[in-house]
């Protein structure tokens, strides 16, 4: 599968920012995405990219 | 995903309880062989039934569910239709059932009662339409389940100044872009459900500071939504308008060839009369083969007959010919006793001699009388004897007939083959007036400055977007300026939405260019398999994912009328082969008349090429297609070989496995 293809890409881009983005959020959340593409999966699936955006942003951070 | 059975009942052609099962799990190539008509493409449509609940047709359609029901099926009041579906997919086992049961024959009837039921290694999974969009998204399905009529489809993604969206975007989704796109939009809705927490915080702490804040990020907030929608719909009305003008220009360039389709008219008249006069000639041969095949069987007989006929015709002769030398002999006595002279010598006949010849006179009588039983001879003898010595001589062998019917096999096919042409260019001329052209024209116009006003809006529009999420980013500073902690950490999560807002977008545009790169070498690497001249070096992509060929002297053949339907067919052969290539996902490919343009060499190259395709590939084809012997270019990999075939109205069409000597 082409997952990790995608995600690659991104990392890619990332790694060229400025300011990268913790490349652990990018790659769950483009595999939370591949997981579940259908327009019925679409709240489900920012409710979880919430969460994880909130896990890994929390207090402490 | 890899199909192992399909179970069809009553669906299409197939009436009754229908059965495909591809060997050897479903891995390797198999054939399923047929006539145009025979029920190939009902094989594909029943998988994109079962699948996604939709089948459509050539023009793109929705084929009704009352169409869909088999003919005999309905006569005996059978509303009741099936399809079931057994794969494996990512290790797991899976069976698919889909079906319509109604009361009566009404399409509301099926819908309303139609049934879907999915299972998982034997377990009932939930929701399964869901699933199935999941694993092949219906959007993508045309690239796996291809039909080789449709390949000229592809040869629009080559004209740049047709805009081909919809096609653009079921190739982006087979390369998995618009993953790249739903997670950027995911996480710009999760960007707003974070400001509007930390909004809620911010009435909670109150004071009049905040509360003007929060007024002003409301007002640009409710701003931004509005130019988003307006873009939004700006962009769907540009689809539709792009989707008109793709439909006219494709109109336009129709009209523009109706001269050589008038001349393809008149010339498959004429082809379609000549054939039809060779298959009667054909037809009358069979029939006197047959009939001479018949007689065969009597030679014996016929020998014996001829010998007996032949021996009384010649008594009757021998009889025939002594009583009219008598009644010559007869003749001579009597002129000659009326005259009293011999006719021979002249001598004057004396009493004696006249009593002598009275005598001889009477004898002769006597002869004659016993040959009066003899009948006239038979003049019929000679043509009954010629039938038979005919009957005798015929060379009449079963595998004549059998060449004879392969001979009217062929021509049938011929003869259907240019009436399907036929039909689809008179539906083509039909209707069609001089005027239209202008009309058509004038459309277009229309279209693209109706086009030109929507873009130039859509660019003030996004101009004044940004002007406002620059405000709101000015109004985020100041929110995070704020010294509370928990407004500090939700600012944190607005800021990494926005930087992952930021990376996605660049990416999309990024990871376009790398498949649209991928593609295209992929495409040549097939391409230079199956390509028909030497001349051709390798295949050039465009924006659209149109192929353009670039010749040995760098020359781009990127439109339609430099190359040939055959060529095109190589072109289109090659993308589809590309996207399973660089497809986000495994499935199996069933191709559908995948040869149909292409002639004997090409057509080996392809199927050389086939094997490699995907881990299973289904090729439904014609014996045209597939000719006697093209089997040993698919190098061992037919793993199961079976024939669609219409028996008749009744019956509808069954699948067998294939016997030796079937024609299709």
């Amino acid at each position: 599968m082409k997952e990790e293809e995608i995600i690659e890409a991104v990392k890619k881009i990332n790694a060229r920012n400025g300011k990268p983005v913790d490349e652990e959020l990018l790659a769950q959340i483009i595999a939370l995405v591949m997981k579940n593409p259908i327009d019925e999966d679409r709240q489900r699936c920012q409710s979880q990219i919430l969460e994880i955006i909130n896990q890994k942003k929390g207090e402490a951070d | 995903m890899i199909i192992q059975d399909i179970e069809i009942v009553n669906f299409g052609p197939f009436f009754g309880v229908q059965k495909v099962n591809f060997n050897n799990g479903g891995l390797g190539v198999h054939l399923i062989r047929g006539r145009n008509g025979d029920g190939k493409t009902s094989i594909q449509r029943s998988i994109l039934w079962c699948l996604y609940g939709i089948v459509k047709d050539r023009n793109g359609k929705d084929i009704k569910p009352t169409s869909l029901l088999n003919y005999t099926a309905r006569k005996r009041d059978i509303y009741d239709f099936y399809v079931n579906l057994s794969f494996r997919h990512e290790g797991s086992t899976w069976l698919l059932h889909r079906r319509m049961q109604g009361k009566s024959h009404s399409d509301r009837e099926y819908t309303t009662h139609m049934n879907l039921s999915l299972t998982k290694n034997g377990e009932v999974i939930t929701n399964p339409a869901q699933v199935i969009q999941r694993m092949i998204p219906s959007d993508i399905s045309r690239f796996f389940f291809f039909d080789g009529e449709m390949l000229s489809d592809y040869e629009e993604l080559l004209y740049t100044d047709v805009d081909t969206k919809f096609l653009k975007n079921s190739i982006e989704s087979v390369l998995g872009i618009p993953y790249l796109k739903t997670s950027r939009e995911d996480v710009r809705i999760v960007q707003k459900m974070i400001e509007s927490q930390r909004n809620k915080i911010l009435r909670r702490l109150g004071g009049k500071e905040f509360d003007e804040i929060l007024k002003q990020y409301d007002e640009v907030q409710g701003n931004i939504d509005q130019c988003e929608k307006n873009i939004e719909a700006m962009g769907n009305q540009l689809t539709e308008l792009e989707t008109d003008l793709f439909s006219k220009k494709r109109d336009l360039s129709k009209i523009d060839s109706i001269k050589k389709l008038s001349l393809d008219r008149i010339r498959l008249e004429s082809e379609i009369k000549n054939l039809q006069s060779k298959r009667e000639m054909e037809l009358t041969k069979r029939s006197q083969y047959t009939s001479q095949l018949y007689k065969k069987v009597l030679t014996g007989t016929s020998q014996s007959l001829i010998s007996k006929l032949q021996g009384m015709h010649d008594r009757v002769m021998e009889k025939y010919d002594k009583k009219q030398k008598l009644l010559g002999e007869k003749d001579l006595i009597s002129k000659g006793m009326a005259e009293q002279k011999c006719r021979t010598c002249g001598t004057i006949l004396n009493e004696a001699k006249l009593n002598d010849l009275r005598s001889q006179l009477r004898e002769i009588d006597i002869k004659i009388d016993a040959l009066t039983e003899i009948p006239e001879p038979n003049l019929e003898f000679e043509e009954y004897a010629e039938v038979l010595r005919k009957v005798i001589s015929f060379d009449g062998r079963k595998e004549s007939i059998i060449e004879i019917q392969n001979r009217i096999d062929n021509v049938d096919y011929e003869i259907a083959t240019k009436k399907s042409q036929l039909n689809s260019i008179r539906e083509s001329l039909a209707g069609q007036d001089e005027e239209e052209p202008k009309r058509i024209e004038m459309q277009i116009r229309d279209i693209e400055h109706e086009k030109g006003r929507i873009e130039g809006s859509m660019t003030a529009e996004r101009d004044t977007l940004n002007e406002f999420r620059k405000l709101k980013s000015e109004l985020d500073q100041k929110i995070t300026s704020i010294d509370q902690s928990e407004l500090k950490v939700l600012g944190k999560r607005i800021e990494t939405t926005k930087a992952i807002i930021q990376i996605l977008e660049e990416a999309i545009g990024e990871y376009r260019e790398q498949k649209k790169l991928e593609v295209q070498n992929e495409a040549t690497q097939i391409f230079r398999q199956i390509k028909s001249k030497d001349s051709f070096d390798h295949l050039q992509i465009n924006d659209q994912y149109g192929l353009g060929i670039v010749t040995n002297s760098g020359t781009v053949l990127d439109r339609g009328e430099l190359r040939s339907s055959g060529e095109e067919q190589v072109v289109a052969l090659s993308l589809i082969g590309a996207l399973n290539k660089c497809a986000n996902t495994d499935v199996a490919v069933f191709m559908d008349t995948p040869m149909g343009r292409l002639d004997e060499v090409i057509s080996e190259k392809v199927l050389r090429f086939i094997p490699k395709l995907a881990e299973q590939v289904t090729l439904l084809v014609t014996g045209k297609e597939l000719r006697h012997g093209d089997e040993k270019f698919l190098e061992g990999k037919i793993m199961s070989d079976l024939t669609v075939k219409h028996i008749n109205e009744e019956e509808g069409s069954k699948i067998y496995h294939t016997r030796e000597g079937d024609t299709v």
